[in-house]
């Protein structure tokens, strides 16, 4: 495995776990404070849209609170809210909508790989750190859906292969080679920018 | 000696930690000498380090009212759809009489003295042809207008005093 | 001597401190209407983005919503973020307005009613008082009364931007002087970029017909004899008749205004032969039926009157709105 930085990821209580899934409201929000930002950030990360990550965030509650007594393993909270919050979001996109034309998201090749200089005027502005963070924000947004779930998942969030690919229904290994295109993606599309530094 | 190209297409795996112990070490040998390639895995793990930092956007502060609203609506249901299985599994025979008579009042009072649909509809139609026409108004709270002039937003709200 | 010439000036010192006070009184008048005259006409000039929260105050309940405004060049674009209207957007561009509702994609296009945009009707049945200062939403606010002269009628509270002459809060008090809706911003700002296709209409939506209309007639516009109300309460006059489609037959509503606040009579005309059905389906055998009812804009009081279903509905005192419907000839 390689090596990086985790990042601390809180672990609920399994008394509030318990509580919640007798129906105490009071625990569900310690279950939502703790895990909200998360899933909306991961949610903000598939739609790329405030209003429907919005909408999601709620709904993936709401069917979480409904349907807590199926959480069989209490270890697998996350998980099972990502894969609530995933579901809600393919659901979602296969509804005919106002305005937004979906392409097929699920083609790993489908990756704009062109129009690198869109991001900014001046390559020679992008000395920070921060402003390479947000080009890489940016990038992201550009990477097919299945990158993106990887991405923010283990980056963004911090959760672990094994969590990520109960997330998915698929393996370690191909969460790890998703991760990998997707760091290969990044990395053309940064070349211009790390060419210059 | 492997060639450049072949290295550089397993860096990304290698980056993520994926590949065998044979493979890493036949990568590792190669970038010890390789800058070209060395400078491809640095871009690389940069990358991911980046990506660790990204900050999470915190989410909206209303979402939790929304959420804590229809989640309060669903536990009282339960709480009635409860008292109702126990209710017909401890008192059937009683029940059932009880419930007949209530059927018939039912139907003597939804056919007969409760106002029927549509005068319900046109008084919430009146209501909100009334409201809509001080729309331009600009002292008027366009805000609180759209809430009622969108079909039977404050339908429930009506308070009936009945002569 | 002396003591006449002090009596002298002292009348003299009272008749001018009172020239002063009443001077003041009535420039500080004059410029509480300037305000409002700036209010007024100032609403939908001021492109600006904000969030509002309003509060509803209903008997014992209360209910409230989050809102988001955007507003650029005379249009502007309401998105209800969260409570019972959570998911709808009405674009208003002063011509008409355009309400989305995200959760079953449908659109519905209303035309709004025209209306004067002159005061001096409401200047003649209301008192416009300076209330002080406050801040709202980090901006500084003079506050403005506007109380009827007339009791037994609404008054609102505005909170007026010193600088933009935005309204940043309004308190509605209806005419059993009740606080009954509060809206306000949370945050406002004056500088950002609003792009153009916030207030552009969706495309892949089901468009619905609206059921509300603004075409207003003249009297002999209307298709069928009306009753007109032979007493209406102090201050208010006619401000027009529109033509609107009722759920069933024909419909007219006579709208009556003090500057401020309205009372409509709406009177339907149902369809041949429904007025017999309809008879038996309502409450009680007489042809005089009455039904009273309280609600978020006022009362409604609904009678028959020949063939004619009649509706009052305005937030006026119960007395006053039976006295209309006792009245109509």
């Amino acid at each position: 495995m390689e090596y990086r930085e985790k990042k601390f990821v809180k672990i609920i209580d399994d008394n509030i776990i318990e509580k919640a899934r007798n129906g105490d409201i009071c625990a569900f929000e310690e279950i939502f404070k703790e895990t909200n930002k998360g899933i909306y950030n991961y949610l903000l990360n598939l739609s790329l849209n405030r209003d429907l990550a919005d909408d999601l965030t709620q709904e993936t509650y709401v069917r979480a609170f409904k349907s807590i007594k199926s959480l069989k393993n209490k270890d697998a909270l996350i998980s099972w809210l990502h894969r609530i919050a995933l579901n809600l979001y393919r659901d979602e996109i296969k509804k005919p909508k106002l305005n937004i034309q979906i392409i097929d998201d699920n083609n790993e090749n489908n990756d704009i790989t062109e129009d690198i200089t869109d991001w900014t005027t001046n390559p020679e502005n992008i000395a920070t750190d921060k402003e390479l963070q947000n080009v890489v924000k940016n990038a992201i947004q550009s990477l097919p859906e299945i990158h993106r779930a990887v991405i923010t998942m283990h980056h963004i969030e911090g959760m672990e292969i094994d969590d990520i690919a109960k997330v998915l229904k698929i393996s370690n290994g191909t969460v790890m080679s998703r991760l990998a295109r997707a760091r290969e993606s990044l990395r053309r599309k940064l070349a211009f920018y790390e060419g210059k530094k | 000696m492997m060639k450049c190209e072949k290295i550089q297409k397993m860096l990304p795996d290698y980056s993520v930690g994926a590949l065998s112990a044979k493979k890493r070490e036949l990568i590792r040998s190669h970038i010890k000498n390789c800058p070209k390639c060395m400078e491809r895995l640095e871009h690389l793990n940069k990358i991911a380090l980046l990506m660790d930092n990204i900050p999470q956007e915190e989410a909206p502060s209303y979402l939790w009212a929304n959420i804590k609203e229809k989640i309060t609506s669903y536990e009282e249901e339960s709480f009635w759809q409860k008292s109702f299985k126990w209710l017909w599994k401890k008192r059937i025979p009683a029940l059932i009489s009880s419930f007949s008579v209530l059927l018939i009042m039912a139907s003597f009072y939804f056919l007969l003295l409760r106002p029927s649909e549509k005068t319900e509809q046109s008084i919430y139609k009146d209501i909100r042809q009334h409201t809509f026409s001080s729309w331009n108004n600009p002292l008027t709270d366009r805000v609180v207008l759209g809430m009622i002039v969108v079909e039977n937003e404050f339908g429930d709200e009506l308070n009936e005093t009945n002569r | 001597m002396k003591l006449i010439a002090k009596l002298a000036l002292f009348s003299m010192t009272v008749f001018l401190l009172s020239l002063l006070v009443t001077s003041l009184t009535y420039s500080l008048d004059n410029s509480a209407v300037d305000l409002l005259k700036k209010a007024y006409s100032n609403q939908r000039l001021v492109s600006h983005t904000g969030m509002l929260k309003t509060e509803v105050f209903l008997g014992d309940k209360t209910s409230s919503s989050i809102v988001e405004i955007q507003q650029k060049e005379g249009k502007v674009r309401t998105n209800y973020k969260s409570g019972t209207s959570s998911g709808l957007s009405i674009i208003d561009d002063g011509k008409k307005t355009i309400t989305i509702n995200s959760k079953n994609n449908t659109v519905v296009v209303s035309s709004i009613p025209d209306l004067s945009n002159d005061i001096s009707l409401l200047l003649l049945n209301y008192d416009v008082i300076m209330k002080g200062t406050e801040k709202i939403a980090e901006r500084q606010a003079r506050i403005l009364q506007i109380i009827p002269k007339h009791k037994g009628n609404p008054s609102i509270k505005l909170w007026i931007d010193i600088k933009t002459f935005v309204i940043l809060k309004r308190e509605y008090y209806n005419s059993d002087n009740t606080l009954v809706s509060k809206t306000f911003y949370t945050q406002i700002n004056f500088n950002t970029k609003i792009n153009d296709d916030v207030f552009i209409t969706p495309i892949n939506a089901s468009y619905l017909e609206s059921d509300l209309s603004a075409e207003k007639t003249t009297k002999d516009g209307i298709p069928f004899s009306i009753f007109e109300p032979k007493y209406l309460p102090v201050g208010y006059i006619l401000e027009g008749y529109y033509l609107f489609k009722p759920l069933c037959g024909k419909g007219v509503q006579l709208r009556y205004t003090d500057g401020l606040n309205s009372i409509s009579i709406l009177e339907v005309v149902p369809p041949i032969g429904w007025h017999r059905m309809g008879w038996f389906r309502e409450r009680g055998r007489g042809m005089q039926r009455c039904r009273l009812i309280d609600n978020l804009q006022g009362r409604i009081i609904r009678i028959n009157r020949d063939k004619l279903n009649i509706a009052i509905v305005g937030d006026i005192s119960e007395n006053e709105l039976q006295k209309i419907a006792d009245n109509i000839k």
